[in-house]
């Protein structure tokens, strides 16, 4: 090798390894600076509602001797109805439903909601969807807000529910 | 297209750093001394690092740790490096053709280990918990919260309703380690079919990097960025484009269609040896043993690079061991057909006694005189003159890889009237069969087993080598031959 050849070695390595370390520190801009976002995040456990009814005999018939009950029950925890408006306008309008497979586990709500940096009216309403003829008070406690926040560049309000998750709180 | 454009990149490299120490011929053992870097860094951070304040014992080992702020930042250099080389290595198989047949484990391996240093990589990063992290973190959850396999969505734990619980990053830190267990388990495996793997670059190399490496983290150190707040918006942060590119895209995308790209993209590298490998029928057929002629002196046994061939007892009542070729495993690099002094192994068209009778062939169709010289090239390096038939003044005998060539065409060629017989191979580091150009140096001048007889003048026999852009070279070599050979 060169004196020449160990220069432009040096010199190749050097540019290479500085490239490197120049691409694991390149700054980004992850928005404009001025956005922030009105955070939804809370669990309810629900209620879970079973629903029951008797076994036909075919039905018995065709399980195992042990498992031959007359009465076949499946819990599940009913969906919310989940509405945000912001100011006069309506931003969500969506069904939360539970979680897990069979549909009896927590209900979680997760949403960001961008809005401008300011004063705004937020108002939400989330609600147990109840199987029609359900009695009141059945299905899991309703949520409501209606408030007036104010936001500042960057950051994020959080809305979730208090300590006995039975109000929606702001923090 | 890819190759021409890889081999003018290794001549250019070759030209600053001589194939001897060329980096782009060692980026798999560059990833792995970066590995060693990284496991060696990592132990030392690993004694500072506290999972109930991750911010604040990172910003100590930065501030107030001795050497941590370089070691931290070498640590960092060396992660960003194996994404590099690994991306280098991995185009430089694909371009070579090298990812099919029996190198499929090797390709297929190497993809997921490279899946694997991404996700240690990633949770590198979340370990120091700031904006960074933060956004590695958060989008994680987003992607993973996807797929159902939490009970409760983990991206609840970014919300900002209460404090990020140290099991969170007990999680994380025992992933940051466990990852680089199921690293070692990936090389093995990459490695399994490799005889005599050479896991570091050549020393000149491995501490030229690594003195760089530390040269730089010294010279331009990492420093802290802003501390994760999950109750405001990251507006801008200094950011990895190594492991962090996909960030930016898959942010303004829904999570299910990031999991059908990642997904498409893992399977379409995955299925790279399906989708390039030849036709059935049309690809290059593994080596055959002719069992009467073996003597079980286990030379290509020795030789082979995969290690395809073993040892079995003779099936043809004679006692001793027969050279068996495991077909699975054999890439018809034919370096056996040079090994095999009775010429009794090859793959088709290959084998030594195919290889005089090319080589008679040839001395019937150019009759070379005593001041010509025959070239004996690599079709794949050698400066491309292995793919073509030479000139009327230098005629050509191609060969599929130069530790293919048994020794006796070379004493053919001379006793044919050649005045001299120029080897030219790939260059050392970048041999297509890994371990060519070793075992024809060492038959041609160091007496290994198929040696060039003692009989054949050595002055008229010269070994060369060069990548398969560098036809200068060659031509200059077989120009510099010719005029010795014609000045006696």
């Amino acid at each position: 090798m060169s004196t020449l050849q160990r220069i432009s070695a040096f010199v190749v390595g050097t540019l290479a390894i500085i490239a490197i370390a120049a691409a694991s520190r390149i700054p980004i801009s992850l928005g404009t600076g001025t956005d922030a976002l009105v955070r939804l995040s809370w669990r309810v456990d629900g209620i879970i509602m079973e629903e029951c009814r008797q076994l036909t005999d075919e039905e018995l018939e065709k399980l195992p001797v042990h498992m031959r009950n007359e009465n076949a029950c499946i819990g599940r925890i009913a969906p919310y109805h989940l509405q945000v408006g912001l100011e006069e306008t309506r931003l969500v309008d969506d069904t939360i439903y539970p979680g897990g497979a069979r549909g009896d586990r927590p209900i979680y709500v997760l949403h960001d909601i961008p809005v401008t940096p300011g004063r705004h009216r937020v108002r939400i309403r989330f609600e147990p969807i109840l199987p029609v003829g359900a009695p009141p008070g059945i299905g899991g406690i309703p949520l409501y807000m209606d408030t007036v926040v104010t936001v500042r560049a960057t950051q994020i309000v959080l809305v979730t529910t208090d300590e006995n998750a039975t109000d929606l709180v702001i923090r | 297209m890819s190759h021409a454009l890889l081999a003018r990149l290794d001549a250019a490299f070759n030209a600053v750093y001589t194939w001897r120490y060329n980096p782009l011929y060692y980026t798999g053992q560059l990833v792995i001394a970066a590995f060693v870097a990284l496991l060696v860094t990592g132990l030392y951070l690993l004694l500072f690092y506290r999972i109930g304040a991750p911010y604040e014992s990172v910003a100590r080992i930065t501030q107030q740790v001795w050497a941590g702020r370089w070691i931290r930042s070498l640590h960092r250099y060396a992660s960003a490096a194996v994404v590099v080389a690994g991306v280098l290595h991995a185009i430089r198989y694909f371009a070579q053709d090298r990812s099919w047949g029996p190198r499929a484990l090797a390709w297929i391996s190497g993809i997921i280990l490279f899946a694997l240093f991404y996700l240690c990589g990633w949770t590198g990063y979340v370990m120091v918990w700031d904006v960074q992290a933060q956004l590695f973190a958060a989008e994680g959850a987003r992607l993973f919260d996807f797929l159902p396999i939490f009970s409760e969505p983990i991206g609840r734990t970014f919300v900002g309703e209460r404090d990020m619980p140290a099991a969170f990053f007990f999680l994380n830190l025992f992933a940051h380690i466990a990852v680089p267990v199921g690293i070692a388990l990936g090389l093995w495996i990459h490695l399994s079919r490799l005889a005599r793997s050479y896991l570091l670059p050549p020393r000149p190399l491995l501490w030229g990097a690594t003195l760089l490496l530390v040269a730089v983290s010294v010279a331009w150190p990492m420093g802290m960025t802003p501390k994760a707040d999950l109750l405001h918006l990251p507006s801008a942060t200094p950011f990895d484009v190594l492991y962090g590119f996909w960030l930016p895209v898959t942010r303004a995308l829904p999570a299910g269609s990031v999991w059908v790209g990642v997904l498409a993209g893992f399977g379409i590298l995955i299925m790279i040896p399906s989708l390039v490998r030849p036709q059935p029928g049309t690809g290059p057929q593994p080596a055959v043993v002719t069992e009467r002629m073996c003597t079980g002196c286990e030379q290509c046994y020795i030789d082979c690079p995969y290690e395809a061939i073993s040892m079995e007892p003779r099936t043809d009542g004679r006692e001793g061991v027969v050279a068996v070729v495991e077909a699975a495993k054999c890439t018809a690099c034919a370096i056996c057909a040079g090994s095999c002094a009775p010429m009794c192994i090859g793959i088709p068209d290959v084998g030594g006694r195919d290889q005089l009778a090319h080589a008679r062939e040839f001395l019937t169709r150019h009759a070379p005189g005593p001041e010509d010289v025959v070239v004996i090239a690599c079709e794949r390096g050698a400066g491309g003159i292995g793919r073509g038939d030479g000139s009327p003044e230098t005629p050509v005998l191609p060969v599929p890889c130069s530790g293919s060539l048994h020794t006796s065409v070379v004493e053919v060629l001379l006793r044919g009237g050649a005045g001299g017989v120029l080897v030219v191979s790939c260059r050392p580091g970048d041999c297509w069969n890994r371990e060519g150009v070793k075992w024809l140096d060492e038959r041609v001048h160091h007496g290994r087993e198929a040696e060039l007889q003692e009989r054949v003048d050595r002055s008229r026999v010269r070994v060369g080598h060069a990548g398969a852009a560098e036809r200068g070279h060659v031509l200059a070599l077989i120009e510099e031959f010719r005029s010795e050979i014609r000045s006696r």
